[in-house]
């Protein structure tokens, strides 16, 4: 049980890095206001 | 005019010159002065008044009146014998008061520093009522 | 599980940082992708605090003792429906419910912003994410609901008895949630303050938010009242502790929030004083955070946890700062110089004087909280300040709103003449005089409660006439009212939705004047097949039984009660005491039999054995219509909220 929760978490915080910098990584498709 | 005989029935008497605003300023002072007026139905039984004004020492700030503790059962019995002791009801305060302190009663006495329990709300109505005439005033004539 | 739960918890303050900063960021450096960044991890956020919810349920759920927590506010015994009670009701977990609630509303705010706005609520949403950032700082190091133990009890303490409740389901969530729903309306505030192209476009989204805190917070001190009156059997509601007026104090800002961004909405004018509102409304609903977790003043419903006081007091202090500094930096938007007040009699002005009644009696009610600890500095001796100050006090300044409640309405926008007034409070004025003649034949002569009812009737004629006013003119073809009243109300949502809450203010007074000024009580000893006299009502001992609910026994007292003038309706009601040997407490359960007249209340004070007790009456005239109060506040609420078609852009 532990160990699926330690992979949930490292899931968890894996995807949200990966989510709050994508749009880093797609900064030179966009526009600055 | 019936008008007028409406507006005595309020107590207040309408005189023709009289702008509305100092009618209601009089109407304010009513009001106020109903706080000071002795409120309670003096019928009712005196241990229910001091239920409501003395303090259980260890329910965490409640009343006599909203405690059930066993602590504040027996103060309850203790109020009914000194009232059948003749007692009245000052004399049952002073009781408490010698026993656990000021803190037993469930208000500030007027007296000393506390006067300020009562005063800074008194004049806090009336600061803010001056200062929302003033306001209007100034917007009026500005 | 536990771990689990609380490395999401710092997996959520990591993302909330970032949220807040970036948003920050973002909008003062004018960066489009530091924004869209913020907008993932504040919704991040939302996800990683509903899991951690979830993980305490778990925990509870499965009676998983090794948690601290959990051993200390459940059992195995505890029925499950409970769980979610236990969840909230100890210092850790209602903070994770704050916090849960916190973030969820923030969430649908962001999401249902129209998008006119949305762009200018960078700076909103930083704030949002700083406040949720500094509750996971606060559970993270301070109060870990996940604290795990290395002893582990075969049992959990069991919940506090006086929690078993139904009323326990509602109340403490609602409460909470009302308290916490106040950063909403007061980041959007924020946002418009910083948005200099001073738009109307924040009144409608202002409007709506402090509608649904006031309503919600509303409805929790209501239900609190109710439960107080029902399952703590003392016989009142209200009992003026410290926690009660902290949830009252913002509400009563708020209540003149709602009512002063009419005028803004309306004129343009007051926005100075609508920021000042609504921070005042935030900072006691702060205060009142820190006065329930450890603050220097007792009551019954505080969590006992003394340094977690200190960190509310300093987030206080600091969101304090905070917010007179933004408005001294954003002073020259305020100050509207077009639009003036023009008149006394002006549906401005005295909304002006509903605001300053309603924020004076506030801090009225304010300094008595905190006037013992004040006296201690100036006196040697303690002080209490309870019921019988605030009564005094607080009273009189409520009847003056009640009474401004009706002649505002009948006011006009800038200007009313002195014969417009007259004419349109004159009849009510007449019929309140013939029911004060009629009050007073019928023996109700003392000064407050007499002026207090005929406040009360006095604006409800108003608002009867201008509903029969309304209902007639739209009347034309049909002869039946109904629809037209219908009508009438559809057609103009916020002035009638108004209307009904203004109605629920009434019943509320009118239940208040009458159980405050003539209650009646009485102390008897009673057998069992005995039967007594009072106040028109009998009322018979039937017998005593005794239950056994695992280690907890009810000894409940049975009642027939009916009334001398119809001895045939009879009404069986219970009265008892409950003993939890483990919490060494006995819970007092008082048996009601109400009508609108009034309420007959029968407090077990003591059994003496099975055939004998001591029981106080009370009778409690018009209780009823404090309770009614509730639905039809909540009705006046959805009317107004309910969108117009024609609005929605």
């Amino acid at each position: 049980m532990e160990f699926i929760l330690s992979i949930i978490f490292l899931f968890l915080t894996i995807s949200s890095t990966i989510i709050i910098l994508k749009p880093f990584i797609n900064r030179n498709d966009q526009d600055d206001k | 005019m019936k008008l007028d005989l409406l507006l005595t029935m309020y107590g207040m008497i309408y005189v023709k010159k009289l702008k509305f605003i100092s009618l209601f300023n009089i109407f304010i002072l009513a009001i106020l002065c109903s706080c000071i007026l002795p409120v309670e139905n003096s019928e009712k039984d005196l241990y229910i008044q001091l239920e409501k004004e003395i303090m259980c020492p260890v329910c965490d700030g409640q009343t006599l009146d909203q405690s059930q503790s066993l602590i504040a059962e027996d103060m309850k019995n203790t109020i009914k014998e000194k009232i059948l002791q003749g007692y009245n009801k000052e004399e049952v305060k002073n009781y408490f008061i010698a026993r656990y302190g000021e803190s037993i009663i469930a208000y500030p006495k007027v007296e000393g520093f506390n006067i300020f329990a009562y005063l800074i709300p008194i004049l806090g109505l009336i600061f803010s009522l001056l200062i929302f005439g003033f306001y209007i005033r100034k917007q009026k004539l500005g | 599980m536990n771990n689990f739960g609380f490395y999401i918890m710092i997996l959520g303050l990591i993302l909330s940082l970032h949220s807040s900063l970036f948003f920050f960021l973002g909008q003062i450096k004018n960066k489009k992708v530091f924004i869209i960044s913020a907008q993932k991890s504040f919704y991040l956020v939302i996800l990683m605090v509903i899991i951690s919810s979830f993980s305490l349920i778990y925990s509870f759920l499965t009676n998983d003792f090794a948690n601290v927590y959990v051993a200390n506010h459940s059992s195995l015994d505890m029925n499950r429906a409970l769980t979610l009670v236990a969840f909230y009701s100890g210092n850790e977990g209602s903070l994770l419910y704050i916090l849960l609630v916190h973030v969820i509303l923030s969430g649908i705010m962001y999401k249902f912003a129209p998008n006119n706005i949305k762009n200018k609520l960078n700076f909103s949403c930083s704030i949002l994410a700083v406040i949720t950032s500094f509750y996971l700082f606060v559970m993270i190091f301070f109060a870990n609901p996940f604290q795990i133990s290395e002893f582990i009890p075969n049992d959990g303490k069991g919940i506090n008895p006086l929690l078993r409740h139904p009323g326990m389901y509602i109340h403490p969530p609602l409460l909470m949630s009302g308290l916490a729903s106040i950063s909403i309306p007061f980041v959007l505030c924020q946002g418009s303050l910083f948005d200099n192209s001073n738009s109307n476009q924040w009144h409608t989204i202002l409007r709506v938010w402090c509608l649904f805190s006031w309503a919600v917070l509303g409805t929790g001190l209501l239900i609190g009242a109710w439960w107080a009156y029902t399952i703590l059997g003392w016989g009142g509601y209200w009992g003026w502790d410290p926690i009660e007026n902290v949830g009252l104090m913002p509400w009563l800002v708020l209540t003149a929030l709602i009512h002063s961004i009419m005028v803004e909405e309306r004129r343009g004018i007051f926005r100075l004083w609508n920021i000042i509102l609504i921070s005042l409304t935030f900072v006691l609903a702060l205060l009142g955070t820190f006065i329930n977790r450890g603050g220097p003043v007792v009551s019954v419903h505080s969590f006992a946890a003394s340094t977690l006081g200190f960190l509310f007091l300093i987030f206080m202090i600091v969101m304090t700062f905070y917010s007179v500094i933004s408005i001294i930096y954003n002073y020259k938007n305020l100050t509207n110089n077009e639009n003036k007040i023009e008149s006394y009699l002006s549906r401005e002005a005295s909304l002006l004087l509903n605001n300053i009644l309603l924020v004076v009696s506030s801090l009225i009610i304010l300094w008595g909280v905190i006037f013992p600890v004040v006296s201690i500095l100036f006196n040697d001796t303690e002080i209490s300040v309870s019921a019988p100050y605030f009564d005094k006090t607080a009273g009189p300044i409520f009847l003056f709103i009640i009474i401004l409640m009706g002649i505002g309405p009948i006011l006009s926008w800038r200007k009313t003449t002195k014969k417009a007034v007259i004419i349109r409070l004159l009849p009510s004025i007449i019929i309140t005089t013939l029911i004060g003649l009629y009050l007073y034949i019928s023996g109700i002569k003392e000064f407050f409660p007499f002026v207090s009812f005929i406040s009360i009737f006095f604006v409800m004629t108003i608002i009867i006439r201008e509903w029969i006013g309304g209902t007639k003119s739209r009347m034309s073809n049909s002869y039946n009212p109904i629809p037209s009243f219908i009508n009438m109300i559809v057609s103009n949502r916020g002035r009638n939705g108004g209307y009904v809450v203004h109605i629920a203010i009434l019943a509320l007074a009118f239940g208040v004047v009458g159980t405050k000024f003539y209650d009646e009580r009485l102390d008897v000893n009673i057998s069992v097949s005995e039967e007594i006299e009072f106040k028109g009502y009998s009322i018979l001992f039937k017998e005593t039984t005794q239950e056994f609910i695992g280690e907890n026994s009810i000894t409940k007292a049975h009642f027939e009660i009916s009334k001398v003038s119809n001895p045939n309706k009879i009404n069986n009601i219970t009265a008892m005491h409950s003993y939890y040997p483990n919490y060494n407490q006995i819970s007092v359960r008082s048996g009601i039999s109400s009508t609108p007249v009034e309420d007959l209340y029968i407090i077990p004070k003591d059994f003496i054995d099975e055939n004998n007790m001591t029981i106080r009456v009370a009778i409690n005239p018009l209780a009823w219509w404090i309770w009614l109060s509730g639905p039809i506040l909540i009705l006046g609420t959805l009317i107004t909220l309910w969108p117009n078609k024609m609005k929605r852009n």
